[in-house]
């Protein structure tokens, strides 16, 4: 399955971790990690933001980028920021150029792949390389993989299994599944 | 107050665009916010938003909709119900909250 993607374009990939410190670049001194936002309060002229063991900071614009589990959310909206779609995965990276790093599908090299199989189960796999030269955060190779299906399909509640666990659990839903790939 | 990323438009994972999307906002309500007072920003960047999120929400979401329906014997989810973005309904509650002005609290439940 394709991607809504311009056919023409590259497709250029970034981490998490490196997008996150290269959007912190230049801002890092206004940046305060560990800190709760647990109220606020608004005022004509602004807003006191109320964090969990610090003092209010007094802000004229409060932004609430607090991802899909957002509190601020639905102080403003009544309703939460976003419902379960119906689909849990498990996903891992493993890293490459390194002793028993695993084969990586030649497809991959454009860009990334979704598989669909039996029963809802779905993968998703991504090759993360370092461009020619790259950034001080890039990170050194490696690859996404993930498997995703309807909560019902998964043996226990993936969020409180350990590691080894999810790895069963993911050979687990892939039972039966091939090692080649079909472009569809 | 005003909202950015995941937090207005929830995006399923499956078009790769939810940190791109987020990261957009950002940039507008940027220009924005340095272009125009404060109320007046807002209400711009709201209504820029109401412009792409939805269609990028709306992108994400068929390969979404497949994997369940493969899942399931009858279709019992469609599309519209994973995730429909919060920008029109934060637009309207950010207008009957800027004429509000008296100060009020709000404590965020967990
Ligand atoms: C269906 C599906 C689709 C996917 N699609 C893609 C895709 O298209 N492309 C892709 O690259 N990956 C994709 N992934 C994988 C996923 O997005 C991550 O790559 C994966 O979760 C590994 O992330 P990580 O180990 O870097 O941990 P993360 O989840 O990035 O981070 C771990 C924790 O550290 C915190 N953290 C990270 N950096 C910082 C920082 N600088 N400061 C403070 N805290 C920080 C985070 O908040 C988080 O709590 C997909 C996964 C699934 C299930
Ligand atoms: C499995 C998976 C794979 C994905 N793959 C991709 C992909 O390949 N490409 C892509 O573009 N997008 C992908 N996405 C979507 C992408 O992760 C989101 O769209 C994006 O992270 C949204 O950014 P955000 O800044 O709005 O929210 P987030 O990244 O969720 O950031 C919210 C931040 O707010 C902080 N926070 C929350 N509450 C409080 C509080 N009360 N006080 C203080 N701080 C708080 C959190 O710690 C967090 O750091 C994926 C998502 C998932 C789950």
């Amino acid at each position: 399955m394709r991607l809504p993607l311009p056919p023409d374009d590259d497709v250029l990939l970034i981490g998490r971790r490196p997008l996150r410190a290269v959007l912190a670049r230049g801002v890092a001194d206004a940046v305060r990690w560990e800190t709760t936002v647990c109220g606020f309060t608004e005022h004509p002229d602004g807003v006191d933001v109320h964090l969990a063991g610090a003092r209010d900071v007094r802000v004229d614009v409060l932004v609430g980028a607090d991802g899909v589990r957002s509190r601020i959310t639905p102080a403003l909206t009544g309703r939460p920021a976003a419902r379960p779609a119906g689909v849990t995965a498990i996903a891992a990276r493993v890293p490459l150029g390194v002793p028993g790093a695993p084969p990586v599908p030649g497809d991959l090299r454009h860009g990334l792949a979704f598989g669909y199989g039996p029963r809802g189960v779905g993968v998703f796999l991504a090759l993360h390389r370092p461009g020619p030269r790259p950034a001080p955060e890039a990170e050194p190779p490696y690859l996404v993989w993930s498997v995703a299906a309807a909560p019902e399909r998964f043996s226990g509640d993936p969020a409180t299994t350990n590691p080894a666990g999810l790895v069963d659990e993911a050979r687990r839903l892939l039972r039966g599944w091939g090692r080649g790939s079909r472009r569809g | 107050m005003t909202l950015l990323g995941d937090a207005i438009h929830p995006m399923p994972p499956t078009a790769g665009a939810g940190a791109g999307t987020a990261v957009v906002d950002a940039v507008h309500l940027a220009g924005d916010l340095a272009a125009l007072p404060p109320a007046a920003a807002l209400r711009r960047y709201q209504r820029r938003i109401l412009g792409y999120a939805p269609r990028a929400v709306a992108a994400a979401v068929p390969a979404l909709t497949w994997q369940r329906r493969l899942g399931y014997p009858v279709v019992r989810a469609l599309a519209g119900a994973v995730a429909l973005p919060l920008a029109g309904v934060v637009v309207r509650a950010q207008a009957s909250r800027l004429s509000t002005r008296d100060a009020k609290t709000t404590v965020l439940s967990e």
